[in-house]
C-alpha cells in the first residue's frame, strides 16, 4: 500500500493548482480543483466557492457536489451567512457549531438538514481586495485545526493568484474581467448541463460529470466544451453500457 | 416575445458609465428582443440612436459583426471609405460625428442579450486599457440586463426573499433543455421560458422547475404539436 505524508499530499495539491498557470486552464476547472483538493486534504466533508458578480452579489461558481442541495445551502449564504460575512470583511469566519447559531437561521436550518455541523469560510483575496469566499463544511462540530485553517487559506490564495495570473493584475478592471469570465463560464456550464440532461437523458449531476470527462479526455477547457455543446456542434451521449 | 419594453421601464442610465470612463462621445445599448425585432434600451444622444437605427434598417454594420462573432468590433476610422464590409452604412455616416465606432457584444453564458455601440467624434482606436474597461462595462451591463429580464417575469416575488442564483441556476439549466428540445438559440430559449411563464401566470422559476422535472417540454419535433406542452 502506498502511503504519503500529509506534507507530500499538500505539495501535490499546490502543484496541481499551479499547473493551471501553464496549461490551457479554465477558471471554473481551477476552482473545482481547489474545492476538491480542500476536501481531500482537510478535515471537511464538502466545499463550495462563491465569487462576487458585478452587482456585488455572491454566486456559487464551484462546489464538490453539483447536487442542488449543496448548491442551495451555499447560495443561501449569499444573502446572509458566514460566507457573505467573510467576503464583506475579508477575514476568515468560523462557525464551530452550526446548531448553536442564533443568527442566520435560514442558513443554520439548511446546513443542518444536509448533515453539516460546522463551517469555515476562507476569503479569496487579490491585491487587498476580496473577490469571494470558499466555504468548508464539516460533518462534526468543532473548529478546523490551526494547520488545516492555514492550508485552506494557502490553497485559496494560490488559486486566486492562478485565477488572476493571466496578466500582472494591477488594475481593478482586469480583476473584474477575470471575475466576469468565471461567472460567465458558470452560466455556460449550467446551460450545457441542461442540453446534456435532455440529449443524454441524465440528471444534472451526471450531466456535469459527462461534460467534465469529455473536456478532460479531449484536453479542452470546460468553457470551450460547454460552448460547443450549447451551440450544438458537439453532442455528448450518455455512457455506453 | 419582446423583452425590451419591461426592461426599459424605470431604467437606470445604462450609457452613463461608458461616457464617464471611456474616451467616447456617445453610446447606445440595444437589446435583442427575439426573432428580428430589436428595441433600443437607451442612447446618450441622437447620433448614437441613429447609428443603431441605420445599421438595423440597412442590415449591415459593425453591430451585426459583433452580434455574429460575439467579439468586440473596433472601427478606428469609420469615415474612411475603406470600410468595404458595410458600404451602405459607411456611405450613410459620411459627414457625421461618428469618426470612430466601437461595438461590444452583451452576452451572459450562451445568451446573446444585445450590443453596446460607442462612437467617438475623433478618429483613433481605444487603447488596451480602455478596451478592457469597455469589456468590463459591457459585462456589467449584460448582468444588469439579465437580472432585469429574470426579475420582471416574477413581479409577485419579493426579490429579497429569493436567494438569487439558486433559482437562476435552474433557469440556465432549463434554458439548455429548451434549447436542446426546440433547436432555438439560448436567447430565444430564455425568451420562450419567459413568455410561457407570462402566459400561464407562473414565475420563471416555476416554469424552469417544470422543464427540469420533465413536465413541460418545448419539443417541436413531435407529432405536429404546436408550442410547448404540459405532459
Amino acid at each position: 500500500m502506498v502511503t504519503s505524508t500529509r506534507a507530500e499530499r499538500v505539495s501535490v495539491a499546490f502543484v496541481k493548482l499551479t499547473d493551471t498557470l501553464v496549461a490551457d486552464y479554465d477558471v471554473v476547472d481551477l476552482l473545482h480543483i481547489l474545492v476538491e483538493e480542500s476536501v481531500s486534504l482537510l478535515d471537511v466533508a464538502a466545499a463550495g466557492l462563491l465569487l462576487a458578480d458585478p452587482s456585488g452579489e455572491l454566486q456559487v461558481v464551484a462546489s464538490t457536489s453539483e447536487q442542488s442541495q449543496l448548491v442551495e445551502v451555499l447560495q443561501l449564504q449569499a444573502g446572509a451567512g458566514p460566507c457573505v460575512e467573510c467576503y464583506l470583511t475579508g477575514t476568515a469566519v468560523a462557525v464551530d457549531d452550526v446548531a448553536g447559531l442564533t443568527k442566520w437561521l435560514e442558513f443554520r436550518d439548511a446546513t443542518l438538514s444536509q448533515g453539516f455541523r460546522s463551517l469555515h469560510a476562507v476569503p479569496m483575496r487579490v491585491h487587498g481586495r476580496t473577490i469571494g469566499a470558499m466555504g468548508l463544511f464539516g460533518a462534526q462540530p468543532g473548529f478546523l485545526t490551526r494547520q488545516d485553517a492555514a492550508i485552506g487559506q494557502a490553497l485559496a490564495d494560490v488559486a486566486t493568484i492562478s485565477l488572476m495570473q493571466e496578466r500582472t493584475i494591477r488594475e481593478a478592471v482586469l480583476v473584474n474581467e477575470q471575475l466576469q469570465l468565471a461567472l460567465n463560464t458558470r452560466v455556460l456550464i449550467e446551460q450545457a448541463k441542461g442540453v446534456i440532461a435532455h440529449t443524454a437523458g441524465v440528471d444534472m449531476d451526471a450531466a456535469f460529470n459527462l461534460l467534465r470527462s469529455h473536456a478532460r479526455a479531449n484536453s479542452q477547457s470546460l468553457h470551450a466544451t460547454a460552448g460547443r455543446i450549447v451551440d450544438r456542434s458537439l453532442t455528448i451521449q450518455g455512457r455506453q453500457l | 416575445m419582446d423583452i425590451a419594453p419591461d426592461v426599459a421601464a424605470g431604467e437606470e442610465d445604462v450609457c452613463a458609465p461608458y461616457l464617464a470612463k471611456l474616451p467616447i462621445t456617445g453610446a447606445a445599448v440595444s437589446l435583442f428582443g427575439g426573432a428580428a425585432a430589436e428595441t433600443m434600451v437607451s442612447a446618450s444622444d441622437e447620433l448614437a440612436a441613429r447609428l443603431d437605427e441605420l445599421q438595423f434598417n440597412l442590415g449591415e454594420g459593425p453591430r451585426w459583426r459583433a452580434h455574429k462573432t460575439r467579439l468586440p468590433v473596433l472601427v478606428p476610422d469609420a469615415q474612411s471609405a475603406a470600410a468595404h464590409e458595410w458600404p451602405m452604412f459607411q456611405q450613410a455616416i459620411v459627414g457625421t460625428d461618428a469618426a470612430a465606432l466601437f461595438v461590444f457584444p452583451l452576452t451572459v453564458g450562451a445568451v446573446d442579450l444585445g450590443v453596446v455601440e460607442l462612437y467617438h467624434s475623433v478618429p483613433g482606436n481605444l487603447n488596451r486599457s480602455d478596451q478592457s474597461m469597455a469589456a468590463v462595462l459591457a459585462g456589467q451591463t449584460s448582468w444588469y440586463l439579465l437580472r432585469k429580464i429574470l426579475n420582471v417575469s416574477s413581479p409577485d416575488t419579493d426579490p429579497a426573499l429569493e436567494p438569487a442564483l439558486m433559482s437562476r441556476r435552474e433557469i440556465h439549466q432549463a434554458t439548455g433543455m429548451v434549447l436542446a428540445q426546440s433547436g432555438a438559440t439560448a436567447a430565444e430559449s430564455l425568451l420562450m421560458l419567459r413568455a410561457y411563464a407570462f402566459a400561464n401566470d407562473l414565475t420563471l422559476k416555476e416554469t424552469a422547475a417544470a422543464v427540469l422535472a420533465g413536465g413541460l417540454s418545448f419539443d417541436t419535433a413531435g407529432s405536429g404539436a404546436v408550442g410547448p406542452a404540459l405532459q
